[in-house]
């Protein structure tokens, strides 16, 4: 059957019940909102962590980290960099503060990095090491988006809260799209590696030295800074912090995902039980479809093309509410989390959270409208209960029940052909 | 030839712990251009001899034959096959609400395979035939109950069936409309040749039949007295003679 038939006659279906189907679509619609809005909000707390992270890690494989806030000694860079293997060893120091300007203030994450970051491609490094951008001595710069909210435009000052002391501090540059990419929606503030120091008031102290190393050398690597430096330093990988979000997360990431399946399982029955309403009518429809010489596949065609429009319609409309959901609703972050990780503002949609959300819509309504198809798999050759049903525009239960399923159809065939319902 | 022949057939229901005959020995045959109808009371198992005709239900013995091909035999495929070739026309006319009445009536032929458009254009030539081509364009709703069955009879009419299976054609309508819409089919009928097999209480249909049955308990016994030729005046209606 023609796509042009089978939108024809869903056309029909519009037309003769637009409520019952406007009904059975919000109810989809509601639940891949639900569904798509917790999973995007869930995926941007550990997202935009990701993302600043390997921002600055880029493709540094290993990471030397202090296991306090006093950091490591700056000198060890030199013992690093003296290891075997190692190919690029770049000193970070990371420091949460607040920055104040006219307009506001925000919680950040102060990086300090020198130039030899740039050497690892990170995104939010990257353009340091090329000689486009560079930061003044005593200076940060910012993201736009952080700038906007704070009331600053280059060259202004801010109050930089850090250690306990406020610092006033000039902003050198604001970074665009086109500079750190996604990072726009972080909360950082970049600084030379000596200035970030002195504002964290560590002096030659370092969070973290990020490791590249040579092919086929990670391994060795890590188990020389091991061996040497294992027993008061973490040595592991790049995206260790990752990790401990991770941990830190999964007490939010299981209610979430509980409340996830929750809203799949609203949306299912939401789905389900509008459909349900619309049973009378296509049950109707597949016994006139049968009597004017349909064959059962292309029932089952129209049926299903019926059910994926509908899913189709309802799971687009789904995912623009849940993005308006998750922008206004669903947007808080854990304070737990935010005091402890670089938490950005971007919203991280992956695309299989759409893609799971999309399918989840579908799924509910093909599920949905699997009674009235598993009927026309049950119906056989007998349908006595179809020519009523039709004759008299009401529902009628066929002869082996409305439960009756894929599975239950040869029972089903057996059992009408034993018995059936007086249809004269 | 596209002759239906029922040939002894049985059919049985269970019906609490009793079996119910709905056809009981029946043997009948309708030959192209032949007019049959069929009385009888509620229960006394019309419906059920409709749907052994259309291939809907299997005969538990005896058999029923098209072209003198076995319809107890045919596939799913087969099956619906077959019912494309048959023309429907029920009491409640069974139109899709809110569907203009040329869609209404392509059905049939969107069953063919025939894109919407050609069947557009196919039901309305029926339409027009039937008289309704100024309300083409309106829903069931808004149409009078022989304006329905009209539209129901294009619709079965429109791809030129072999056979045509009726079942209360007239339940619906008055007397007037009655006469009116079995003359009509009688007429379409005898003019194509094809055959129609009329279930029915209307007392007028018989003057339309060429012959008519009782069925009575699920046993089939022909009158003699029935009337071949409509005795009765029918309204004329504005249908052109179909090509």
């Amino acid at each position: 059957m023609s796509p042009r038939t089978l939108l024809y006659l869903y056309g029909w279906r519009l037309r003769a019940h637009p409520f019952k189907e406007l009904l059975a679509g919000a109810g989809i619609a509601i639940g891949v909102a639900l569904l798509f809005a917790v999973q995007v909000a869930n995926t941007s707390v550990t997202g935009s962590v990701e993302q600043l992270l390997h921002a600055i890690t880029g493709k540094a494989e290993l990471e030397l980290a202090a296991r306090d806030a006093q950091g490591l000694d700056a000198r060890l860079l030199q013992v690093v960099r003296a290891v075997p293997g190692v190919q690029t060893a770049a000193p970070t120091i990371e420091h949460r503060g607040v920055v104040e300007g006219p307009a506001g203030s925000e919680a950040i994450e102060l990086i300090g990095v020198d130039p030899s970051l740039a050497a690892l491609d990170g995104a939010a490094t990257r353009e340091f090491g090329s000689g486009r951008l560079s930061i003044p001595a005593r200076s940060i710069v910012m993201p736009d988006r952080l700038a906007r909210v704070t009331g600053v435009e280059p060259g202004d000052r801010v109050t930089l809260n850090m250690a306990g002391r406020p610092h006033r501090v000039r902003v050198a540059a604001l970074l665009d799209k086109g500079e750190i990419g996604s990072l726009t929606g972080s909360s950082v503030a970049i600084a030379p590696l000596a200035f970030a120091q002195e504002l964290a008031g560590t002096p030659g102290r370092l969070s973290r030295i990020l490791i590249r190393a040579r092919e086929d050398s990670v391994a060795s690597v890590r188990a020389v800074l091991t061996r040497l430096m294992g027993n008061r330093l973490n040595v592991g990988p790049a995206d260790s912090t990752v990790r401990r979000l991770e941990s830190a997360s999964a007490p939010n990431d299981q209610s979430t995902a509980l409340f996830s399946a929750i809203s799949a399982m609203i949306g299912v029955l939401f789905a389900f039980n509008a459909m349900l309403l619309t049973m009378p009518d296509r049950r109707a429809f597949i016994a006139e479809l049968r009597m004017q010489g349909f064959t059962p596949w292309r029932i089952v065609g129209v049926l299903g093309f019926q059910a994926l429009a509908l899913g189709t319609m309802a799971s687009l409309a789904g995912l623009l509410l849940g993005d308006l959901l998750s922008r206004s609703v669903f947007h808080a972050v854990p304070t737990y989390l935010s005091f402890t990780f670089p938490i950005g503002t971007q919203r991280v949609v992956p695309l299989h959270t759409v893609a799971l959300a999309f399918g989840s819509g579908l799924l509910a309504s093909l599920i949905a409208a699997s009674r009235p198809l598993a009927d026309v798999v049950c119906a056989a050759r007998s349908t006595a209960w179809s020519t009523s049903a039709a004759s008299s525009g009401r529902d009628s239960t066929p002869p082996c029940g409305a439960g009756c399923c894929w599975a239950r159809s040869r029972s089903c065939s057996r059992r009408r052909s034993s018995s059936g319902s007086t249809p004269a | 030839m596209s002759t239906l022949e029922l040939i002894d057939v049985v059919k049985r229901y269970a019906s609490g712990g009793d079996v119910v005959r709905a056809a009981d020995g029946v043997s009948l045959t309708i030959v192209p251009g032949e007019v049959v109808a069929l009385y009888g009371p509620s229960g006394s198992g019309k419906t059920t001899l409709l749907l052994l005709a259309a291939g809907m239900l299997a005969p538990d013995a005896g058999d029923v034959r098209f072209d003198g091909r076995s319809i107890a035999r045919l596939s799913r495929d087969e099956g619906a096959h077959y019912r494309r070739g048959l023309g429907f026309v029920f009491q409640s006319f069974h139109l899709m609400p809110a569907v203009p009445a040329i869609d209404n009536a392509t059905l049939k032929l969107l069953a063919d395979g025939m894109s919407p458009a050609r069947a557009r254009k196919q039901a309305t030539t029926w339409l027009a035939r039937l008289g309704l081509a100024d309300r083409a364009h309106h829903p069931p709703e808004r149409l009078s109950m022989g304006e329905r069955q009209r539209v129901a009879i294009a619709r079965a009419l429109a791809n030129d069936p072999r056979l045509i299976l009726a079942d209360e054609p007239t339940g619906s309508l008055d007397s007037v409309r009655s006469r009116e819409t079995l003359g009509m089919l009688s007429r379409l009928c005898r003019e194509r040749e094809v055959g129609m097999l009329l279930v029915t209480h209307d007392r007028d249909a018989a003057h339309f039949a060429d012959r008519v049955f009782d069925l009575r308990d699920g046993r089939l016994a022909e009158r003699g007295d029935h009337g071949a030729v409509p005795a009765l005046e029918v309204p004329a209606t504005d249908e052109a003679t179909p090509a």
